[in-house]
């Protein structure tokens, strides 16, 4: 054998019926003489089908599908724009609303404060807000109670999901809404339902960026809105388009829903928080959250 | 009714509709989840989620493509699942293997010799990567194309057929070390 063994790449792909003609060529030539990857592509068929012969098994459980009888959100991007944009622009028009949007703040990782009063000062700060309206959002924004423990008539006792739920109890956000408050007038602001009841009870989670007096860069990692459960985070919302600049005034807003335990079993007291996050261009990443207490 | 039917139904809003893709693929995502996570309740937690993801997202997708684009959910899903339980993955090197990992917890398939060896195969996937190893069952378990797994997990066709490579080497070393006998008796 004159030529050096194949790359396992090439071998798996040939197993695929996955190569270029040139490359099935090459590779159809190379084991007509080379025993060694021969044996290479029977291995790999063997590892394949031992796969494929994992046996099958049956769920161990029924689907909880009553998400689908609730009105279901629109992606966040398409609250960005207008109602009149065709389907097929999400990124073109997302991209549009943030290309209005330019430089930033002190890098240091910064923390919600979840002052009210740093709050009420900063949203009176920019005088051209396009902020729009959160549908679904029962917490009213800006509300004299809305830094205030809030449990409402729900937590605890009324709707309760229906058995089956992965997550029967409820949660009582500390707040229905924490603002940021940034230098420049900027702010970050995370609102949600102010009780979640059982994994059936899907919430709207909306997380908005509103510039100050001057533009805002974002990094490449952009906007996310995150669970986090213990030491655990995951991602519910983010932003994927990278070096988006929200001007000066204007404003960026990622919703989703959340349910409560769904994909993680029940929440434990004191573990759970929504979290918004936005990474500036200048290394800075704000941080806005709202925690939960079991009820 | 077809996939593509469903599909449109559900974009309309028709709940009952996606109860039925669901029903109908809800096997085959059952066993790709359980394969990737390695945990019976773990794999329903995520398809719950996967579920609720997909019905929020079915607005998007066009055409009756439900079965692999579903499965990149739940494959997506089951790989945040698997990184969040190891925030901080030191074990796991640059070739996509995971080092010093516990093995799957065995389950009741353990008592029999053919299951046994189910188990066996289930373990070493495990020591996997989750990205290698969500590759490898999209494509040798769930029967996706190059093409629906790229897309499906948004990498390039170069690296799912890189990742591929590198997870059947070395799952079938893994193997080899551990139990010829079962790929002698898949070969």
């Amino acid at each position: 054998m004159s030529e050096a063994h194949l790359a396992d790449e090439l071998l798996s792909a040939h197993v695929d019926d996955a190569l270029t003609s040139d490359e099935s060529a090459k590779v159809a030539n190379h084991l007509f003489t080379c025993g060694a990857c021969s044996e290479r592509v029977d291995r790999l068929r063997a590892t394949r089908r031992a796969v494929a012969a994992l046996p099958l098994e049956a769920p161990t459980r029924a689907l909880d599908l009553g998400f689908t009888r609730a009105p279901r959100p629109q992606p966040w991007w398409q609250r960005l724009v207008p109602a009149r944009t065709p389907s097929w622009a999400p990124p073109l028009a997302a991209a549009a609303v943030v290309a209005a949007l330019a430089v930033g703040l002190a890098p240091a990782l910064l923390r919600a404060t979840a002052s009210r009063q740093s709050a009420e000062t900063a949203l009176g700060a920019p005088g051209r807000s396009q902020k729009q309206a959160l549908p679904a959002v029962p917490a009213a924004s800006g509300a004299p109670a809305a830094d205030s423990a809030v449990t409402n008539g729900a937590a605890g006792s009324a709707a309760r999901p229906a058995p089956g739920s992965q997550f029967l109890g409820s949660l009582a956000a500390d707040s229905p809404s924490r603002q940021y408050a940034a230098d420049g007038g900027a702010t970050l602001r995370i609102e949600t339902n102010p009780s979640i009841a059982g994994t059936g009870s899907p919430v709207q989670v909306a997380l908005t960026l509103t510039a100050g007096s001057t533009d805002l860069h974002l990094g490449p990692q952009g906007v996310q809105v995150l669970v986090r459960r213990g030491a655990t985070e995951s991602v519910l919302v983010a932003s994927r388009t990278a070096a988006q600049v929200v001007g000066a005034g204007t404003t960026l807003q990622a919703t989703d829903s959340w349910s409560a335990g769904a994909g993680s079993g029940p929440p434990e007291a004191g573990t759970v928080q929504l979290i918004g996050r936005v990474y500036l261009a200048n290394g800075t990443v704000l941080e806005v959250s709202l925690s939960f207490t079991a009820t | 009714m077809d996939d593509e039917e469903l599909v449109r139904l559900c974009r309309d809003g028709d709940g009952d509709a996606f109860g039925v893709l669901i029903e109908r693929h809800q096997a085959m995502l059952f066993n790709l989840a359980m394969r990737i996570v390695g945990d019976r309740d773990d794999a329903m937690d995520v398809l719950q989620d996967a579920a609720l993801k997909g019905w929020r997202a079915i607005g998007s997708l066009r055409g009756g493509a439900f079965r692999s684009w579903m499965s990149s959910i739940v494959a997506r899903t089951c790989i945040d699942r698997v990184r969040a339980r190891r925030p901080v993955d030191p074990l796991e090197d640059d070739e996509g293997r995971v080092i010093a990992l516990p093995d799957a917890r065995p389950g009741p398939e353990a008592l029999a010799l053919s299951r046994e060896r189910a188990a066996e195969v289930q373990a070493a996937l495990m020591r996997l990567g989750a990205d290698h190893r969500a590759v490898l069952l999209m494509r040798d378990l769930t029967g996706l194309s190059y093409e629906e797994i790229a897309a499906g997990l948004d990498i390039p066709i170069g690296t799912v057929r890189s990742r591929l490579a590198r997870a059947r080497v070395n799952l079938q070393a893994d193997l080899m070390r551990r139990d010829p006998t079962i790929l002698e008796t898949t070969a």
